[in-house]
């Protein structure tokens, strides 16, 4: 139990709500009881839980149960059973008995006591459960075109296949022609024209070409940044989920505080 | 001068391109079922020819110019063309060489292995006529060609080699080694309908001897510019 949650009971209002078990009554020491709530707090979970006193007027037994207001059969805690004389202290987490946190609204805290000889009583209060707001970090917003390196970009087009293609013209006749023919050829100039012609285009290709290409290197940047961005998000979530995990509650008596 | 293939004029062998003619045929009339992946074109073109011819230990040399017509029909990765060309080659020396009347048909069929590289084959059926009588070649083989884009709308290489494996002079001697290459560029300017083609177009042919006679074999060489235009009609 938290430190804070107990010294919160030094500004307790005290209520007492006093019932008496019809029929169980003895002449001499009736059961009288009452549930003690802050008038006004804050808890922070999960360290932090919120005291529920309860004062019996002699030794009995006694369990506390919270339910909402209007729906009591949909209990969402209920304390163990345990011996008060003349007081018992119970710690609610404001988790429901699944685990999950309490939701924002009006619950009731009934306690119920019974004695040696079987005497009953009961008190309940009104609570008034708010969430406070967690303090979080916005998001880090979507990358922009101008965060990111365009991925497809004017380059120039260089290939070697116009001076192999030129090349092969002017050495295929020599290499791949009948030696016996050698002697024959008179003047055919047609493969170094068509070598030259060749061989020009593809440096004037070569000079001139532009072409959309896609940028690895660019694609690369973008991945890395995509990758940071993504990184920061799961680190600002997983901080906010905590935030909001850890976020108070203020709880207030119904009568006791706005 | 023709040498030992010298016959009467014999009927062309042409079960081949008859064919590959059949399969043009049966190409085109799926045409109109075709749609959008069909292309057509047309060409013109000539080649000036130098014809280089050794027998019997002497070399001799034949020129001129041979103009021929072709089409081709492109369906999805296939491409089919016919041609022919001809034209006459005149002889540099005298007897035995003289001038000669050249005939030739081709037809191929490709298949585009990627958007500038394609497989197929070619036959090709040659008929030289001279003085002294005619002779008829049927050649085919496979065909690898490669049109590499060379950094320009409309710039492509052509580089075209074909492999003659079978084939040899009708009722005569057969190949030993036959092959060509056409290297070159092809360019097709934007504001007009029209592709040029320059390139260099090397054959060479090696025929068997004829005879016992080892001197007999026989090789000749075509070299030579050629320059065509295609008229390409989309459909």
């Amino acid at each position: 139990m938290n430190a804070r949650a107990f010294l919160g009971t030094a500004t307790l209002l005290a209520v007492a709500v006093t019932a008496r078990a019809p029929g169980q009554q003895r002449p001499g020491a009736p059961l009288e009881v009452r549930i003690v709530v802050a008038a006004d707090t804050v808890i922070l979970p999960p360290s932090e839980r919120l005291l529920l006193e309860a004062r019996v007027t002699h030794a009995a037994r006694v369990v506390v149960t919270v339910t909402p207001v209007g729906a009591p059969n949909a209990v969402v805690w209920r304390s163990d059973t345990v011996a008060a004389a003349p007081t018992a202290a119970f710690g609610w987490d404001l988790r429901t008995l699944e685990g999950e946190a309490v939701a924002a609204g009006r619950y009731a805290l009934t306690l119920v006591a019974s004695d040696s000889t079987g005497a009953l009583a009961g008190a309940s209060e009104v609570v008034m459960v708010n969430r406070l707001s967690p303090d979080t970090v916005p998001t880090p917003p979507p990358l922009t075109s101008a965060q990111l390196e365009p991925e497809i970009v004017v380059v120039g087009y260089s290939t070697p296949t116009a001076i192999f293609i030129g090349t092969a013209a002017v050495l295929v006749p020599s290499l791949l022609g009948r030696r016996e023919l050698r002697g024959a050829r008179t003047g055919d100039a047609g493969h170094w024209i068509v070598a030259g012609g060749v061989t020009v285009l593809g440096f004037v290709a070569f000079l001139t070409s532009r072409r959309l290409g896609f940028s690895a290197q660019n694609a690369r940047r973008n991945a890395e940044t995509r990758a940071r961005r993504a990184e920061l998000v799961a680190q600002v979530e997983a901080a906010n989920t905590v935030a909001r995990e850890r976020a108070g509650y203020r709880i207030w008596r119904e009568g006791g505080a706005p | 001068m023709n040498g030992p293939s010298r016959t009467p004029a014999p009927r062309p062998r042409a079960g081949g391109l008859l064919a590959l003619a059949g399969v043009a045929a049966g190409l085109l009339a799926l045409a109109p079922a075709a749609g959008a992946a069909q292309q057509f074109s047309g060409a013109v073109g000539s080649f000036d020819a130098h014809r280089l011819i050794y027998y019997h230990r002497s070399s001799y040399e034949q020129t001129g110019r041979l103009v021929g017509i072709a089409g081709t029909v492109r369906l999805w990765r296939l491409r089919l063309a016919v041609g022919t060309e001809r034209g006459t080659l005149s002889a540099s020396t005298a007897i035995p060489n003289s001038d000669a009347r050249v005939r030739s048909d081709a037809a191929s069929l490709l298949v585009a292995l990627s958007g500038d590289l394609w497989l197929g084959v070619t036959r090709e059926a040659w008929r030289f006529t001279a003085d002294a009588g005619v002779t008829r070649w049927v050649l085919g083989g496979p065909v690898v060609r490669y049109e590499p884009d060379l950094g320009l709308v409309g710039l492509r290489g052509i580089a075209d080699v074909s492999v003659f494996t079978v084939g040899g002079v009708r009722d005569g001697p057969g190949l030993s080694k036959a092959f060509r290459t056409v290297l070159g560029v092809s360019v097709h300017p934007a504001f007009i309908p029209v592709s040029i083609r320059l390139s260099h177009r090397f054959e060479r042919i090696d025929l068997r001897a004829a005879t016992a006679d080892p001197e007999s074999v026989r090789y000749e060489e075509f070299r030579g510019v050629v320059l065509e235009a295609t008229v390409p009609a989309r459909r």
